[in-house]
């Protein structure tokens, strides 16, 4: 039993019930004095769900250090050299490697849910033979949205900038440890209210949450979804401390900027962003928490609030969120591509820059969200242009990664397949965003399938086929055995598949005058290409089920990995398979280029001679 | 970092087989614009600014599509004749990059990219014209879930838009809740409406016909079936409709039915109910508008009743200001003061001695 209750998810369960009591209780005695009738939902479950999130973090252990050091007591020796047991992973850890396996692993147990709640709402509008009431319908569609955008598709590349920033520099762990796994148990809490939130009612106000729809109709499921949200934002900023620290100070001597991996890179134009921007949706969001539980009016007119406002706040974080999405997932086709064509990557400086490039131009562009939402009439043609801009750093990226390719020794395994599909397609989202970023054209695709088809190019270019890929990658690093080469074959097609079918269709249905977020349709034209959308929306779930087949099988049976299974040149590849606690023999010392693959006598780093002076 | 010598031995065998691959891109790319200018239509156009963003739709897709097919032809190219051998443990060329081509690929996107402000500018102007004289105005109420139109010009209600073919019309839109979008795919472009606010869009129809207003902004359950219907019509068949349905003229007979505030108010009450509580809530509590009623309104603002009452008969309803009689703008003025006490239910009410009643 004692050991039942080492484990840290079965106390930070407890101790949220304990906390959910306690603030549920609180609300209620405080509305007692005032003389009010005790229960309230809305007020009563936040004040609940807020204390009872502390008090899960609490009971995790998540605080001991530092409430230890607050009253000056002894440090306690951590038990940071865990046990070889899965059940590691549901206790606080402070390993970056273990953290990025607990992210990545949260990020794709919630990857299915979202998929799955989106192919009931598919199903029912290919009518075949069953019907949800229009509130099911719009609540499916938005949990589905807000789910992956905060619980898949942020964890998921913060697991693996987690678990490989650290390598790739050849630090020995992310500067702040301990903020590191508070960063990380967030994720979970946020992930459970916005599925829960489904049990509460739901919300039909799609991921965007605008007021005053959110404010006034909605039951206690958008309380859930706003908390969760707020949670998973905090984590997001928390977390991009962490990373964007390492990077500055923690990089193996020797390694200038401009030797650093093309990740990394990606990873710091997108901490940078999440570091400046995520508070304002997050500021967004609370507001509007506040307002259904307290009647603060920040928006509502009758109060003299600015509906508008919260679109302003929203698509100032929502727009350079988009990048903090894809810009890792570039980076993973820039390492990825380089190793597989046995070539040095073509233009670097060029690539590395181009990031940064993204994240700039892509902090002055959210204007292009609301063409059609009443932002005045001048500031449209600026945030066209703006937008337009952004095509060109892309661009580079792109033409370089062709420029890579061409003239190399091309090894076709499952990591390089899944990068030229996400290739094929983020170029889709691409140039359908500089063609919808056109006022005019804007004001006809605005709101309808058009929209939708784009930005799931984006992200299936952006994130999940370079998601796809950095697991095939990295899988062998992270646990010593290569993944089963038939089998992502198999997942390739499924998914390559299942996106063209899923994409093209929604393109022409936008520009047939298709709107999005409808729970029906009366043209019975439209109905073939909804279908193959479903379809291609189930390949894509089944190919997700052969990818956790081959995780579960190749983490037993696979083919040992070794060190170095890809033939990679960059830090990662240097040390064992998984990494011992210290990632390193010795501090790796960094003397050469990162992918100046064909001039063997010339290795990027030195690993094996200790460096006492310059250890970390 | 230059390119290093020697790294070029397969150049020869290289360029034999880029040319094919050279020439499907050029074939491809020149079918897909054919394609999209001369064969593609997008369905429904009925207005002039429809045509121009299927034009400039067009022309956009275009040159994506020579972009996507030419970077695409050369990934494929890459992939099947870039591959490695078995049993082949070498390298590719040692090539770092190249500044010039580099170059070549920033720039060019850049003029592209502002070509097409340029383009999309230009365009973005013949679809926003001003409003001419003579241009049919319409009004547009939005609410959950369904819609009213008001006709200023006619004195004309309506369930349905009834437009003039080739008469630019302007749509004044007010939401009396959440976030709503106007849209008829037929006519092109659409417009959110958001609480507190006046929107505006102009569109001239240019074939007759029967077309679907659809609200495109999640607003609740009954979105999906947040439509109205649009007709079309000819110029005389237009008059015609007017004729017919034009609201019955105005014979308020001043109703003198009140000598006291509270008679007065309990009229208001009534003429409150039909126009003003679906924003400004049933007892006045505020909802998409302010607060009228208790702690926290802002009327203060007009020191006296007839200050007030001079606001409401010019400005309200939002949707249709003036709409009202005199009468009562006269009532509605009683039954805010009754409410808000400032005003005696006993005393004698005189709309026109309002300047004597202080807002406090």
């Amino acid at each position: 039993m004692k050991g039942f209750f080492s484990i840290g998810l079965v106390r930070g369960i407890l101790g949220g019930t304990a906390g959910t009591g306690t603030g549920a209780g609180a609300v209620m005695l405080i509305r007692m004095a005032m003389g009010l009738p005790a229960w309230d939902e809305g007020q009563v479950w936040a004040a609940g769900i807020v204390a009872g999130v502390a008090g899960y973090l609490i009971a995790l252990g998540l605080f001991n250090y530092w409430a230890r050091w607050f009253v000056g007591a002894r440090d306690r020796f951590e038990p940071n050299m865990p046990s070889r047991s899965w059940t590691r992973f549901l206790s606080v850890s402070t390993d970056h490697k273990t953290i990025g396996i607990q992210y990545l692993a949260t990020a794709l147990i919630f990857l299915p849910v979202a998929v799955a709640l989106q192919l009931i709402a598919r199903a029912d509008l290919s009518k075949i033979g069953f019907s949800l009431n229009p509130e099911t319908y719009t609540a499916l569609i938005s949990d589905h949205g807000i789910v992956m955008l905060f619980i898949v598709a942020i964890p998921a590349f913060a697991g693996l900038m987690n678990y490989f920033v650290p390598l790739l520099l050849g630090a020995k762990d992310m500067a702040f440890p301990r903020l590191n796994a508070l960063s990380f148990w967030l994720v979970p809490a946020a992930g459970i209210l916005m599925v829960t939130a489904l049990g509460a009612g739901g919300f039909d106000t799609g991921w965007t949450i605008y007021p005053p729809l959110s404010v006034s109709y909605q039951p206690l499921g958008m309380n859930l979804v706003l908390i969760g949200a707020y949670l998973a934002g905090f984590s997001s900023i928390l977390s991009a401390v962490n990373i964007l620290t390492t990077v500055i100070k923690l990089r193996a001597p020797g390694m200038g900027i401009f030797r650093m991996p093309i990740f990394v890179w990606t990873a710091v134009s997108t901490t940078i962003l999440s570091l400046l921007f995520t508070q304002f949706v997050s500021m967004a969001l609370l507001f509007v928490l506040l307002e259904r539980t307290l009647n603060m009016p920040f928006f509502g007119t009758a109060g003299g609030g600015q509906p508008l406002l919260y679109q302003y706040m929203f698509w100032f974080y929502s727009h350079p969120a988009t990048y903090i999405f894809a810009l890792p997932g570039l980076g993973i086709i820039s390492e990825i591509i380089p190793v597989f064509a046995r070539k040095p990557l073509f233009g670097y400086k060029a690539v590395a820059l181009s990031s940064v490039g993204i994240a700039i131009g892509g902090t002055m562009v959210f204007g292009h969200h609301m063409f059609a939402a009443g932002i005045p009439a001048l500031l449209r043609i600026p945030f066209m242009i703006t937008t337009m801009l952004v095509a060109v750093p892309t661009g580079v990226k792109v033409f370089a990664w062709v420029a890579t390719a061409w003239g190399g020794k091309l090894r076709m395994g499952s990591p390089l397949l899944f990068v030229l599909s996400a290739i094929v397609i983020f170029l889709i989202g691409g140039l359908t965003g500089v063609i919808q970023a056109v006022v005019p054209v804007n004001l006809y695709v605005h709101d309808t399938y058009w929209i939708v088809a784009h930005f799931h190019s984006v992200l299936f270019g952006g994130f999940l086929f370079p998601l796809m890929a950095g697991i095939y990658y990295w899988f062998p690093k992270m646990t010593g055995r290569r993944m089963s080469e038939g089998l992502g074959r198999a997942q390739w097609w499924l998914m390559t598949l299942g996106s063209a079918l899923l994409i093209l269709p929604m393109f022409v249905l936008g520009l047939d005058g298709l709107r999005r977020r409808t729970a029906d349709y009366s043209n019975m034209d439209f109905r073939p290409l909804v279908i193959a959308t479903a379809a291609g929306g189930f390949l894509i779930f089944l190919g997700l089920v052969v990818l956790f087949y081959n995780i579960l099988r190749s983490r037993r049976k696979g083919a040992p990995a070794w060190d170095n299974p890809w033939e990679g040149r960059t830090l990662e590849w240097m040390t064992s398979s998984p990494p011992p606690y210290d990632n390193f023999p010795a501090t790796p010392v960094v003397t050469g280029e990162p992918y100046d693959y064909g001039i063997s006598s010339r290795p990027y780093a030195d690993v094996t001679r200790s460096n006492p002076s310059k250890n970390r | 970092m230059a390119s290093r010598p020697g790294i070029y031995r397969n150049t020869a065998r290289m360029n034999k087989r880029v040319i094919p691959f050279i020439l499907l891109a050029a074939v491809l790319s020149a079918g897909a614009v054919y394609f999209l200018l001369h064969i593609y239509n997008i369905p429904n156009a009925a207005s002039v600014e429809r045509a121009s963003i299927d034009r400039a739709l067009k022309v956009l897709i275009s040159i994506a599509a020579v972009v996507f097919i030419w970077v695409v032809t050369a990934l494929a190219y890459v992939v099947i004749f870039n591959r490695q051998k078995r049993g082949d443990t070498g390298f590719g060329a040692h090539i770092t990059g190249n500044r010039k081509l580099e170059t070549v690929w920033t720039v060019i996107p850049l003029l592209i990219v502002i070509g097409v402000s340029f383009y999309g500018g230009f365009v973005l102007r013949d679809i926003t014209p001003e409003p001419p004289p003579g241009v049919l105005n319409v009004d547009v109420t939005a609410f959950r879930w369904g819609w009213k139109f008001y006709y200023p010009d006619y004195n004309v209600n309506s369930l349905y838009l009834e437009l003039e073919v080739n008469r630019q019309v302007e749509f004044h839109m007010a939401t009396l809740d959440v976030v709503h979008g106007f849209w008829i795919q037929e006519f092109g472009p659409k417009m959110d409406i958001v609480p507190g606010m006046m929107m505006h869009l102009d569109v001239t129809p240019d074939k007759t016909g029967q077309y679907l207003l659809v609200c495109d902004q999640l607003c609740g359950a009954g979105h999906t079936g947040m439509t109205a219907p649009v007709y079309v019509v000819s110029s005389g068949d237009f008059q015609t409709w007017v004729t017919q349905h034009k609201a019955p003229p105005a014979t308020t007979p001043a109703s003198t039915a009140f000598s006291t505030a509270g008679e007065a108010a309990q009229l208001g009450s009534a003429v409150y109910g039909s126009y003003c509580a679906s924003c400004h809530g049933a007892t006045g509590q505020g909802g998409a508008g302010p607060r009228l009623v208790g702690a926290g309104n802002t009327l203060a603002k007009y020191n006296t009743a007839q200050g007030l009452q001079g606001f409401i008969s010019a400005a309200m309803p939002l949707n249709a200001p003036g709409s009202l009689s005199a009468a009562e703008y006269g009532e509605l003025t009683a039954f805010i003061l009754v409410q808000n006490n400032w005003i005696g239910s006993g005393t004698t009410f005189d709309p026109a001695g309002l300047s004597s009643v202080p807002i406090k």
